[in-house]
């Protein structure tokens, strides 16, 4: 038999059943506050928050300072190399940009048509940096900087990289938490921007892991749907603004019941490499149309 | 109170360094679980109570920047911690290898438990595949980083427990 070792005997000591029933009774009563009474919880959330989110401001600018190092160290000689090729590509693309400003005047008119750029343009945003992703490998959500003190609040669209990152789910007074699009607990009502047909997009872990895409469904199609077709914000959502670009359809299935289609999508953004989000502070509520 | 501040801070640094080096924010793959390591080193150091009680406030974190409610993953981490630890005293094991044994089964049932909960009564059915891509490889790397930081830990848990001289003196008088 190993050697027990011995210990002191505490003063008090709680037989281990009691506390085990008490923590649970605590963690029920705690699901139930924080489903009936979100105020409650807030002042929970963010007594918490107010602790731990310095570490993470530490500890975050520790990592990208480390990142930033040792990417310019790897990456200087591969960049030497690839900057005499570039310099070749420029020459050849200064012929293209020519024949590109032609079809520049076309761009422009269709945009008009659309309406696009305007909106995204009209819309205030917030710029804020990442400072912590979530904890597990389950779902996508990060932390972000800013809070209700910098008038974030609770379902705000976030977007980076001109496409939709998520939503903003809780708020702190100085941070805030924002579920991405790619979490399989994201729904997101969408549209075909040629053919405004709406459908779902969710989110999906195993895509995003094997090809980087995500999902969508129950899309009525007539034909002329095709890969590559871009893929918009719709109309009749009651959380997203219309209009931010999700990203590219990438592969299209027949559903089994031949009449909607289902598939995968290409997110616009790239959630490896996102270190600086926009959130925008204009309400879907608030839009005048 | 040095072993309650101590631990508290552990719990802090941990989540910290969870959520930020080692998070996916940077790499975007699967992540070693270093509250898991903390909940049940703790465990078996100091007992099932420790290990309850650590448990519960790491999975508190984990609920506040992480999730709807309030509760469910400090419940989840405070019956692993429970578990874990009872187990072990259970065996009266000492033997090193028992205890990463016993890691790498506790990482491996929550990894189990957010899956069946979340997952797949959510339809997302094909469990090899979570298996394969996140469930083994998180246990895996957690028993690597456990491996690494074990000697350090347990000296520090170890140095945590001698009490504070001077200070219970002040306490009594």
């Amino acid at each position: 038999m190993s050697p027990v070792v011995k210990r002191k005997r505490e003063k008090f000591t709680i037989p281990s059943k009691y506390l085990l029933f008490t923590l649970t009774l605590v963690c029920s009563i705690l699901i139930v506050i924080s489903l009936f009474t979100p105020r409650l919880e807030n002042v929970i959330d963010n007594t918490i928050g107010n602790v731990v989110i310095p570490f993470q401001k530490g500890f975050s600018s520790v990592g990208n300072f480390l990142d930033e190092r040792y990417f310019e160290f790897t990456e200087i000689s591969r960049l030497l190399e690839e900057n005499d090729l570039l310099q070749q590509e420029i020459n050849e693309l200064e012929l293209e940009i020519s024949r590109l400003q032609q079809d520049k005047y076309e761009l422009v008119h269709l945009q008009q048509l659309f309406e696009l750029d305007q909106q995204y343009e009209s819309y205030e945003k917030v710029g804020a940096r990442i400072i912590s992703a979530s904890e597990g490998n389950w779902f996508y959500s990060f932390t972000i900087d800013k809070g209700s003190d910098d008038g974030i609040l609770e379902g705000m669209n976030v977007i980076a990289d001109g496409g939709l990152v998520g939503l903003v789910s809780k708020v702190g007074s100085n941070w805030s938490q924002v579920t991405a699009i790619i979490a399989d607990t994201s729904n997101i009502s969408a549209q075909i921007l040629s053919t405004e047909e709406n459908f779902i997009v969710t989110g999906s872990l195993s895509g995003m892991k094997t090809d980087g895409t995500i999902l969508f469904t129950q899309l009525l199609d007539d034909g002329q749907l095709q890969v590559g077709d871009k893929i918009v914000t719709s109309h009749i959502s009651d959380k997203y603004l219309p209009g931010l670009v999700i990203g590219y359809i990438a592969t299209i299935e027949q559903d089994a019941n031949n009449m909607t289609k289902s598939g995968t999508v290409l997110p616009n953004v790239d959630f490896h490499k996102l270190d600086e989000v926009l959130v925008i502070t204009t309400m879907k509520e608030e839009i005048e149309e | 109170m040095k072993k309650t501040i101590g631990q508290a801070l552990l719990i802090i640094i941990a989540y910290a360094l969870q959520t930020t080096i080692i998070g996916s924010a940077y790499t975007f793959y699967v992540n070693p679980n270093l509250m898991i390591i903390l909940v049940t080193v703790s465990g078996f150091t100091y007992g099932r109570n420790n290990g309850m009680l650590v448990g519960f406030f790491s999975g508190l974190l984990c609920d506040v920047f992480f999730g709807n409610l309030l509760g469910p993953q400090a419940f989840l981490y405070m019956l692993l911690g429970y578990m874990n630890a009872k187990v072990v005293e259970h065996f009266y094991s000492d033997t090193i290898v028992f205890k990463y044994f016993m890691v790498f089964l506790t990482d491996i049932l929550y990894a189990n438990v957010i899956y069946f909960t979340m997952f797949f009564l959510n339809g997302k059915l094909e469990y090899t595949y979570y298996l394969q891509m996140i469930i083994l490889p998180e246990a895996i790397y957690t028993l690597i980083i456990l491996v690494v930081i074990y000697p350090v830990l347990s000296r520090l848990y170890k140095w945590l427990e001698i009490p504070v001289k001077k200070e219970r003196k002040e306490d009594d008088a």
